[in-house]
């Protein structure tokens, strides 16, 4: 194995040490968060049910970052400071290092992560602070890097390597705490926004000045997630063995396409980030819409290389067997899950919600309607699979 | 890329020095509208008071621009009031400055020591020595001003507010030094009709340290930093 030289690992976490220092001290000196909006509008046009489209980011959160807690902030960026610095120049304590950098990088959410970016970096850095002197791309967030952009050598490692099987479980968790947070603490604010008996005033400074509301409820999303997140994770791995193996004719074997399917989630991760953005009344929703599709389609490629990979098969039957297998899982998941957590409220009883979300208060929903609709879908899809050759052996 | 050991030390040394130096001429508290009362009142206040005891104003409500600079000794009745207001902030300066010293002092013992000459352990507790000075300036000027701020006959120069106000506009604009109990603060807007429904609740002035403070407490942040690699750095592996 390559041994690298500390360098990578020191200048993200520095450089992301040094972004998070930044954006707390612009905090500092606002004595509000960075808000960052697609443009002016009218106080008074925000919540209104016309309101044009506008949106905005918050680089921290309003109510974290005022009045003495900012030095606490700004000592929690000098701990992942101090942390890169040390580990390149003594890099003997490479584990306690990397997790105070991750730790305090993470702590450093409420007060903007550095614009996000910074604490991306820092975490990156830390965690390959942590497995140093493993390259960087054998890491464990760097595996995350490399599924993320679709790499296709990195499922060959994962096949390959008996060690990912606990990664993998890990990696479910994880990303299923961070999308359960995300979906969890933006329903939490929006349902507030769009509930007729929260006071204006309030509304007002989550949408307009970056505060965010938070309470004990919101935890229950990512807990309902990860309680359903290994299930659904087999059930997902058996689907694809039964089509991989089964009915292809791959050469494959359940653990390993577990493997594989679990790595595949990771940009549902990017969920986490739904509270940094708020839009104008009217757009609530559309938001969350387009990251879960962004997020969603992203998964379906990195499984579709994924599967090609391990299945040892061509792009097109790779593809044909996302789609049909997604389906399956789909329709299971909202029979199952869907039925088994109730129908979210602000969806009729023929509409089958993409995402089981509980009763929060006002929590967002998409749905697809009319249930023929979703039936058609799915014959589509068979067809698709059928043409791409899924039910042609190997 | 090769990064020698000893340069971030010095870059964090260097970065720490400019923060105290720039510190000197920023101001160090200040009393602001908020966001609320900014966008509510479409126009903007705020006063700095500067660690050279000098109080920099400025106000723009619906496009009338007022700007003035003046000694805090304009915002006092007598000379005693002055006296105690002085000394914290000629105590606060005295502090920064033999912080900025000894920031300079520990910067050339460790150049002295990348040279060859063993410096390290002066240099770690000069620099250590630092940034506790530096460390200890902001929270002096936190816990002493507000016991001064009382003697001050008002928080915002009287030249800002504009000619013939409504009186509600008059008293809002006014924050007097009694509200001032803490280094951190902020005041409600009042229920009047003449603010949006929207803005109520929120926070019409808030005060707190400005880019000097911080900037000198990022500075000893620094130098904690710096003298914790400084003891590191030059041991032999």
């Amino acid at each position: 194995m390559k041994e690298e030289k500390p360098t990578k690992a020191f200048l993200l976490s520095c450089l992301g040490a040094v972004l998070i220092l930044i954006n707390e001290l612009i905090i500092a000196l606002n004595g509000a968060p960075v808000i960052v909006s697609s443009g002016s509008i009218a106080p008074e046009q925000v919540l209104s049910s016309e309101a044009p489209l506008w949106w905005r980011i918050s680089f921290g959160f309003r109510g974290f970052v005022e009045g003495a807690l900012i030095i606490l902030w700004l000592i929690f960026a000098a701990i992942v400071l101090f942390s890169a610095l040390m580990f390149y120049i003594r890099p003997i304590k490479r584990k306690t290092l990397g997790t105070l950098i991750i730790v305090f990088s993470i702590l450093s959410i409420p007060a903007g992560g550095g614009f996000i970016i910074g604490l991306i970096l820092a975490i990156f850095g830390g965690g390959m602070m942590y497995e140093w002197p493993k390259p960087a791309r054998q890491t464990f967030l760097g595996k995350f890097v490399r599924v993320a952009r679709l790499d296709s050598k990195v499922y060959s490692s994962l096949i390959e390597e008996l060690k990912a099987l606990k990664q993998a479980a890990f990696t479910i968790i994880l990303v299923n705490i961070l999308s359960g947070l995300g979906i969890g603490w933006y329903s939490f604010n929006a349902g507030k926004i769009l509930d007729a008996t929260t006071p204006i005033s309030t509304s007002m400074r989550i949408t307009l000045f970056g505060d965010i509301l938070w309470d004990q409820q919101i935890l229950v999303l990512p807990i309902t997630f990860v309680g359903i997140a290994v299930i659904k994770w087999i059930i997902l791995s058996g689907i694809m063995y039964i089509i991989g193996v089964k009915i292809i004719g791959s050469k494959s074997e359940f653990e390993k396409i577990g493997r594989v399917i679990a790595f595949a989630y990771v940009p549902i991760s990017l969920q986490f980030f739904m509270p940094f953005m708020f839009t104008s009344k009217p757009n609530l929703a559309g938001w969350p819409l387009v990251l879960f599709s962004v997020t969603n389609l992203w998964m379906i490629l990195a499984l579709v290389i994924g599967l090609k990979q391990c299945l040892d098969v061509s792009l097109g039957k790779s593809l044909g067997a996302v789609f049909i297998g997604g389906s399956i899982y789909w329709l299971t998941n909202q029979l199952v899950f869907v039925k088994a957590f109730g129908t979210p409220s602000g969806t009729s009883s023929s509409a089958l919600p993409i995402f089981p979300v509980p009763q929060l208060p006002g929590a967002i929903q998409f749905s697809i309607e009319p249930p023929e609709l979703v039936f058609m879908f799915i014959s589509v899809i068979i067809i698709f699979a059928v043409l791409l050759g899924v039910f042609t052996k190997h | 890329m090769k990064i020698e050991k000893w340069t971030p030390t010095i870059v964090l040394m260097l970065i720490a020095l400019i923060f105290t130096i720039l510190s000197v001429y920023l101001p160090w508290w200040s009393i602001r509208m908020s966001p609320e009362s900014e966008m509510a009142m479409n126009g903007t206040a705020r006063a700095d008071y500067g660690l050279l005891q000098v109080v920099t104003a400025s106000r723009t409500i619906r496009n009338d621009t007022q700007l003035t600079s003046m000694p805090i000794a304009n915002l006092t009745k007598s000379q005693e009031d002055l006296n105690a207001i002085a000394s914290v902030f000629n105590s606060t300066f005295a502090l920064m400055v033999a912080g900025l010293v000894l920031s300079l002092v520990s910067l050339v013992l460790v150049i002295i020591s990348i040279r060859g000459k063993p410096m390290q352990r002066f240099a770690t507790l000069v620099t250590s020595l630092a940034a506790l000075l530096l460390f200890i300036t902001p929270l002096y000027i936190s816990g002493m001003l507000p016991t001064v701020a009382t003697k001050l006959t008002s928080v915002i120069p009287s030249t800002l507010v504009p000619d013939n106000p409504p009186s509600w506009l008059n008293q809002t604009l006014l924050v007097k030094p009694k509200d001032i109990t803490g280094f951190w603060g902020s005041t409600k807007i009042p229920s009047s009709s003449e603010f949006p429904a929207w803005a109520r609740d929120g926070n019409f002035w808030m005060w707190g340290p400005a880019s000097g403070w911080f900037l000198v407490f990022t500075a000893s942040l620094f130098l904690f930093i710096a003298a914790a690699l400084i003891s590191k750095i030059f041991v032999k592996e």
